[in-house]
């Protein structure tokens, strides 16, 4: 039980590592990009 | 007392999710710099209201421009949306399923329309993590044109969400956009339609079944700093929490499984024998019964 | 044992998508952009543009990673062929964040050959654009249509032809 309970800790540890990487990578300013435009075929129009 | 709270917050969540309500008069999306953070919940950033990203949509796009982008030099593999999506599941697992996603507040609305209610065989379940694993990972990272470009396939063939919050919104207002309208958009109508009907039947259909974003988020629930405790030794077997609960999940059989998304209801509001509780990193939180915890 | 697992799964993920990047990345540096390179723009350079070039104009907002936009491309192109020895003028603009360069390879492997210009961010937002392809029919500086997303050709054709007719009757008076 007890690694159990560190484990959550741990990923979350990696988690924010991929984020810091994310952030560094600019992926922010990509996800901004795609989403302040109203993506036509993913709302089912071609 | 719990079940109002989580209301309210749920409601919250919602409105903070689509807060933009110029797009009457704009009749255009938001655009601001908000767009580039991902909402814990489901909620399509081409909806005109939207504040924020979609995890989902946004985890879509950047597979699906892998190539191209490495070949500009760009290592964009979507680790600023996982990076999101890991650290709220290492901490609560799939609790913004409960609490704060806008679609799962839509199911629990209209399964209160009476009617005799449907239970789905267990193993359905899994189904969502095929929906994971193919419309959002594989597909469009493998399936690319001769530039190197996939699709958002769980957008573009699935989400009912997406079609409920921007692709009938946005017809009604840009009504050119209506000239467009072909085969594609129907089959989604009908997705929509299909999911609308079940919810008044079966407890959060899309959330069990389908649901990418709880795909992801349950893979953390066995291992989250926050989970759920199940006491056997103080369990009646009286089958309470599972008749109450909004995800069907027999709770009895073991505590943080895939579907459980910690609305607490069953702690608070089903089990009368005191042998639900939760735990932060470990340490059990002390309850009494009757009491609102700010959780 | 279970938090191993997930996280062993999530790293090879991660490692699957990064080697499928760069496999892809050694393929082709082939960014040759000898006939027609994407060239930057910014607001004042496409106000400019509107204003002097003739008339007609067909303005076609776009960028990269649309797929809707990738798909009209070849039709563009047809259309800028068979109508540009009758005045028609069409200009890309790109809003790709990430420069010229995203847009550049689609240009070279598709032979575009009307001029495609890199705007950006800046010219997205300054014309509050939120959804592409967007193509503005534009004459003597005044936008007289707007479309939004992918049309089929003979829709746009028959843009084109009308406002192509409209042109020449000002010349001729004139």
């Amino acid at each position: 039980m007890e690694h159990t309970r560190k484990s959550g800790f741990f990923l979350l540890l990696l988690f924010v590592i991929f984020l810091v990487i994310g952030i560094n990578t600019e992926e922010v300013a990509a996800v901004w990009e795609k989403a302040v435009n109203i993506c036509l075929s993913c709302i089912g129009i071609e | 007392m719990m079940f109002v709270l989580r209301r309210w917050i749920q409601t919250a969540a919602t409105a903070l999710s689509n807060a933009y309500l110029l797009f009457p008069f704009t009749r255009n999306i938001y655009q601001g710099k908000l767009k580039s953070v991902c909402v814990p919940g489901l909620n399509c950033y081409s909806c005109p209201a939207a504040t924020g990203a979609c995890p989902l949509g946004s985890l879509q796009t950047m597979l699906a421009t892998v190539r191209p982008s490495a070949k500009a030099g760009n290592a964009h593999i979507g680790l600023y949306v996982l990076g999101i999506l890991g650290i709220i599941g290492s901490l609560v697992g799939r609790m913004p399923c409960a609490w704060l996603c806008p679609f799962g507040l839509l199911q629990e609305l209209i399964h209160k329309i009476p009617s005799r209610k449907i239970e789905i065989p267990y193993w359905m379940i899994y189904i969502k993590y095929a929906f994971l694993a193919f419309f959002v990972v594989l597909l469009p990272l493998l399936v690319v044109d001769g530039f190197g470009y996939g699709t958002t396939w769980f957008c573009k063939y699935v989400c009912p969400a997406g079609t409920l919050e921007a692709g009938i919104p946005m017809l009604i207002l840009q009504p050119q956009l209506r000239e467009l309208v072909g085969w594609l958009y129907a089959s989604k109508v009908g997705i929509l339609l299909i999911f609308l009907t079940l919810m008044v039947f079966i407890r959060r259909p899309f959330c069990r079944i389908v649901c990418p974003l709880g795909a992801i988020y349950s893979l953390f629930n066995k291992v989250s700093v926050f989970r759920m405790v199940h006491h056997p030794d103080k369990c009646v077997l009286c089958k309470e929490c599972y008749n109450h609960c909004p995800m069907g999940v027999r709770f009895y059989e073991g505590a943080n499984q895939p579907d459980c998304i910690r609305c607490l209801k069953c702690m608070q509001e089903s089990c009368k024998f005191g042998a639900i509780s939760y735990e932060i990193a470990g340490l059990p939180v002390a309850l009494k019964k009757k009491t609102t915890s700010p959780l | 044992m279970r938090s191993k697992l997930l996280a062993t799964a999530l790293s090879a993920l991660i490692c699957t998508t990064f080697f499928l990047a760069c496999s892809q990345q050694d393929e082709a540096p082939s960014v040759q952009s000898g006939k027609n390179a994407v060239i930057p723009i910014d607001i004042a350079g496409v106000e400019e543009l509107v204003k002097t070039r003739g008339c007609p104009l067909m303005l076609v907002v776009m960028a990269s990673w649309c797929a809707p936009c990738r798909a009209e491309l070849p039709a563009l192109q047809r259309m800028h062929e068979k109508y540009k020895d009758r005045g028609l003028q069409i200009v890309g603009i790109s809003l790709d964040i990430g420069g010229p360069s995203a847009m550049q390879p689609l240009v070279d492997q598709m032979n575009v050959t009307f001029p495609v210009y890199w705007g950006g961010e800046k010219v997205g937002t300054h014309y509050q654009i939120s959804g592409i392809p967007l193509t503005y029919l534009i004459r003597n500086g005044q936008v007289v249509d707007a479309l939004l997303g992918q049309r089929d050709e003979a829709f746009i054709e028959e843009k084109i032809v009308t406002l192509l007719d409209a042109c020449e009757k000002e010349g001729a008076k004139s």
